[in-house]
């Protein structure tokens, strides 16, 4: 089973998918800004990261820029500004998302990346 | 690099500013060349008014530093921050006025970004940010409030949610007028620099006075959901049923959570806009906890005044 950092300003929407991810017997850490995600990944060392694009202090794109990890990204509008982040271990999802489907892409990013 | 002067008269006022620096604290040019990255040769024609004053702000900044003089005393500055996007301009105005160095302004922020790129955007170099919690940052760091800057969202955030509330509890013609003077506010406020740190507050006392004055009792349920709902638009129509159900009703997320038996993070993750409602057993929970028939929850209905 794999590490995954969740990283979303919205600590419910952060709990629910890390609850799920946790009953599919992962490890899961979870961040609510961009500099504490870039903390976690270092001392965590995740295999996959679940990211909001709009973070606070460093966004999404910004982390997203610094890692060549596998990467889902999950945004309510600002899937356009991420693109450019477009490569095969990097997907993308928006807000509302759907739960099964993020379940889906991470099992796919894994699969493909592990 | 400087172009070739005509004459020594036609030398910017600032070599004169530069003599004076030079003068005054007792350097050599040798030592003010090495401090701004200039070759000796390259200041001493510049002094002598063979090639025109830089106009690099890297170089008039290295400059004005070695010379412990604010960079704005020259012209060639001056005229370097009109082309500079409208917020760096109003960044630097404000780190000048708070007698704040742009330095002292870096290393506040350092390491939530790098040096090199806030260098980068008080040169222009790259665009100013438009995420509101980076705007904060960079604000906070300036003691300044972020809604001077006209890539803060917040103040679009707010537009937005004062449009849907107006059009869900107004009368058409009532609405669009209500968004009218919104959208006059607005522009009024993104163009001055006035301190607007209560805005959203002034705007909001604004918008409940205007709207609730026949029924106050309920200013505390519609300024509990402007404090936090997203953008309407990022709402499912059947998540859309929910909250007005839920609103109508005056509920709260606690008592929710207690008529279904729900987590309240799954709640409030689909009532913040986070994941999608789906048909099934958390639908058909809170549809029934809120009286609402589970089975048209999904049904596609016009919800623009819901």
């Amino acid at each position: 089973m794999a590490k995954i950092l969740m990283v979303d300003d919205d600590v419910h929407f952060a709990k629910v998918i890390a609850r799920c991810l946790s009953q599919e017997g992962h490890t899961v850490q979870t961040a609510a800004d961009g500099a504490q995600a870039l903390r976690l990944i270092r001392e965590f060392s995740p295999d996959l990261l679940v990211l909001d694009v709009a973070l606070p202090l460093v966004t999404g794109v910004q982390l997203g820029a610094q890692t060549h990890l596998p990467i889902l990204f999950l945004s309510g509008r600002d899937l356009e500004r991420v693109e450019h982040l477009n490569r095969p271990n990097v997907r993308f999802l928006k807000k509302p998302a759907d739960l099964d489907e993020i379940m889906q892409e991470t099992r796919t990013l894994l699969a493909q990346n592990l | 690099m400087g172009r070739r002067s005509t004459t020594n008269g036609d030398a910017s006022p600032s070599v004169a500013l530069v003599r004076e620096a030079i003068k005054t604290l007792g350097l050599t040019q040798t030592e003010v060349a090495a401090a701004s990255g200039l070759t000796k040769d390259h200041l001493s024609r510049i002094l002598l008014g063979k090639v025109s004053f830089p106009r690099s702000r890297d170089t008039l900044h290295a400059l004005s530093s070695a010379l412990k003089l604010d960079p704005l005393v020259f012209t060639e500055y001056r005229q370097q921050l009109q082309v500079l996007p409208e917020s760096t301009r109003r960044l630097i105005a404000h780190l000048k006025a708070k007698e704040i160095t742009e330095g002292e302004w870096i290393q506040r922020i350092v390491p939530a970004y790098s040096e090199g790129h806030l260098q980068l955007l008080l040169r222009g170099g790259t665009p100013f940010p438009k995420e509101p919690a980076d705007i904060e940052l960079l604000a906070r760091a300036a003691d300044a409030d972020p809604m001077i800057f006209m890539e803060y969202l917040p103040l679009d955030t707010w537009r937005d949610r004062l449009h849907t509330a107006a059009m869900r509890a107004l009368s058409e013609p009532e609405a669009q007028s209500f968004i009218q003077a919104l959208d006059a506010m607005a522009h009024w406020l993104r163009r001055s620099q006035d301190n607007v740190t209560d805005f959203s507050e002034r705007l909001l006392q604004y918008f409940l006075r205007k709207t609730f004055e026949s029924s106050p009792a309920r200013d505390p349920v519609m300024e509990d959901a402007l404090s936090y709902l997203p953008p309407y638009e990022q709402y499912q129509p059947a998540t859309q049923k929910l909250l007005r159900a839920f609103f109508d009703q005056q509920l709260t997320i606690e008592a929710l959570v207690s008529k279904t038996g729900l987590p309240a993070d799954d709640l409030f993750a689909v009532f913040n806009g986070q994941l999608q409602l789906k048909p099934g057993d958390f639908a058909t929970r809170v549809s029934e906890a809120l009286g609402l028939d589970s089975a048209s929850l999904f049904e596609e209905t016009s919800w623009r005044k819901f």
